[in-house]
């Protein structure tokens, strides 16, 4: 735990020097914002649907605040598959530490500090929109500690479904193959393509089958108030089974991994 | 000329070497491209029209933006990485050989996994021009060929643009995005449907409007549209040819950075 914190801390300052960058990739996502926005008012107008224009627009947004920390690509792009692929990660096997919770740590607190440094001041700027085309608080206090609750559930689910594509990794030894291929399909599932109250009903049915739904989907709903009641507690129950199994799934495939690896010079 | 074909032919070679691996990363970037296709069907089931444009109107708009995008993307590589060459002093190499820069960067990197994304978008163009019950006729099947040239050439010019600017501020800036990405994204759809901000922005500042409802609005037969719809494309050339001014410009302004 102490490990966790101080990788935590590390990592947070470093990610706090890139302010251009950040306020560079804020204004990109206002823009993706109200690109999606304009684009499904237009589905929406005259739907009668329990999906309105205005929760649509929160939905968005919740999407572009949170863009960062639910992310399926490479992250840690220079932290753990570079070094996977030159054979660096035979000096992370020396240290006493377990490699899976330092990568981890890692993934988590990079994309948290991603997140943070650009979604602070987006939030800011999307509350005082026009309505119809800005954030609304949430539902109701009750919803904002259930969606923060969910929130930081979904963010240590990501880690850990990120986490079994770094194990691949190791396997393949070709990060670019890996992520272009889960991120195209995590992007559908996960509803970053189309908002998925906006799917119909059938393929809405087969995302409940798939983690990724659970990870921002689920928050973003109960923050909107789309999903309420014994419903909503039924899917936070199907979050927290998802993080534990995936972290389990992941620790048993890395130690079987890690038994029989050859680290091919350095 | 010749030598662009021989800097293709190295590309190429190169490329195919490792096939296994290669033949994955086509079939991976087209994922991409299924994956927003079946977004849109989605879309589609549940909402049935969107403007007064049907799903197969609006597949025209898609596939031929996503066939363009990934077109340029592959052998315009070069220009959309261009920062890169600007940060390692690379640029350098290039300015110093006795034949132009835009060949030479135009043969430094071609990106050949987007042809994955290429093959499958362009099925989508087959499918969804037959499918949206189109009466042909000779003028039409040439402005849908404007239409696909001009998205190449437009994209061509915005990249020639950031790498101008790149020139300037070393660094690549992600909120370019915001043009090329983005660009693609709103393009997906025929451009009249959005708001007017959105319309005015991507009509005059970057004029996507004339590759994207203007023709698709006179091939489909709408009311109202006349010769200028369907020759609005070649607006694109002009809108490259500016591009490919400013480029020039920048690079007599270049300060290397060393390496």
């Amino acid at each position: 735990m102490r490990t966790f914190n101080s990788i935590l801390k590390m990592n947070l300052k470093k990610e706090f020097q890139y302010r251009t960058a950040a306020l560079s990739g804020a204004i990109t996502q206002l823009f993706f914002g109200f690109m999606y926005i304009a684009l499904y008012r237009q589905f929406l107008v005259g739907d009668s649907g329990d999906f309105s224009i205005a929760q649509m627009a929160s939905y968005i947004w919740l999407g572009q605040i949170f863009f960062a920390l639910f992310k399926y690509f490479d992250v840690c792009k220079f932290e753990i598959s570079d070094k996977i692929v030159n054979g660096d990660v035979g000096y992370q096997l020396i240290r006493p530490m377990n490699l899976y919770s330092y990568w981890y740590a890692t993934i988590f607190s990079k994309s948290l500090g991603q997140m943070l440094i650009r979604g602070i001041p987006l939030t800011l700027l999307v509350f005082i929109l026009p309505s119809g085309w800005n954030l609304l608080p949430p539902v109701s206090f009750e919803a904002f500690l259930l969606f923060l609750f969910s929130i930081t559930i979904g963010a240590f689910l990501v880690s850990s479904i990120n986490m079994i594509s770094y194990i691949i990794v190791l396997h393949t030894l070709s990060p670019s193959g890996v992520f272009s291929f889960v991120v195209a399909i995590a992007m559908f599932l996960a509803g970053s393509i189309i908002p998925i109250p906006m799917m119909p009903e059938g393929v809405q049915a087969v995302l409940n089958f798939f983690p990724f739904r659970y990870v921002s989907d689920l928050p973003y709903r109960i923050y909107i108030g789309n999903i309420t009641g014994s419903e909503m507690f039924i899917q936070l129950g199907i979050q927290l089974a998802w993080l534990i199994g995936l972290v389990v799934l992941g620790k048993v495939l890395m130690n079987k991994k890690l038994k029989k690896m050859v680290v091919q010079g350095g | 000329m010749k030598m662009y074909f021989k800097y293709l032919s190295i590309q190429m070679k190169s490329a195919f070497e490792y096939r296994g691996s290669m033949v994955f990363s086509m079939i991976s970037s087209a994922l991409t491209t299924v994956a927003t296709f079946f977004g849109i069907l989605c879309l589609f089931e549940r909402f049935n029209t969107i403007g007064g444009y049907t799903i197969n109107q609006v597949l025209i708009t898609y596939s031929i933006v996503t066939f363009s995008f990934a077109f340029s993307e592959c052998f315009f590589r070069g220009f959309d990485q261009f920062d890169k060459l600007v940060r390692n002093g690379e640029l350098d190499r290039l300015l110093i050989r006795p034949r132009s820069i835009f060949l030479q960067v135009l043969g430094f990197k071609t990106e050949w996994n987007k042809l994955g994304r290429m093959v499958f978008s362009g099925g989508i163009i087959i499918y969804a021009l037959i499918a949206a019950n189109i009466e042909w006729t000779l003028l039409k099947a040439v402005v849908i060929a404007l239409m696909i040239v001009g998205t190449v050439v437009m994209f061509a010019g915005i990249f020639l643009i950031f790498s101008s600017v790149s020139i300037f501020t070393v660094e690549g800036v992600e909120a370019v995005n915001i043009i090329t990405n983005g660009g693609r994204d709103l393009c997906y759809y025929p451009l009249d449907i959005y708001a007017n901000f959105f319309k005015k922005f991507f009509t005059f500042v970057i004029p996507f409007a004339c590759i994207n409802y203007l023709p698709l609005r006179f091939v489909l037969g709408f009311e109202n549209t006349g010769i200028f719809h369907a020759l609005s494309p070649l607006l694109s050339i002009v809108f490259f040819g500016i591009c490919y001014l400013i480029f020039q410009w920048s690079l007599t302004k270049y300060k290397s950075t060393g390496n």
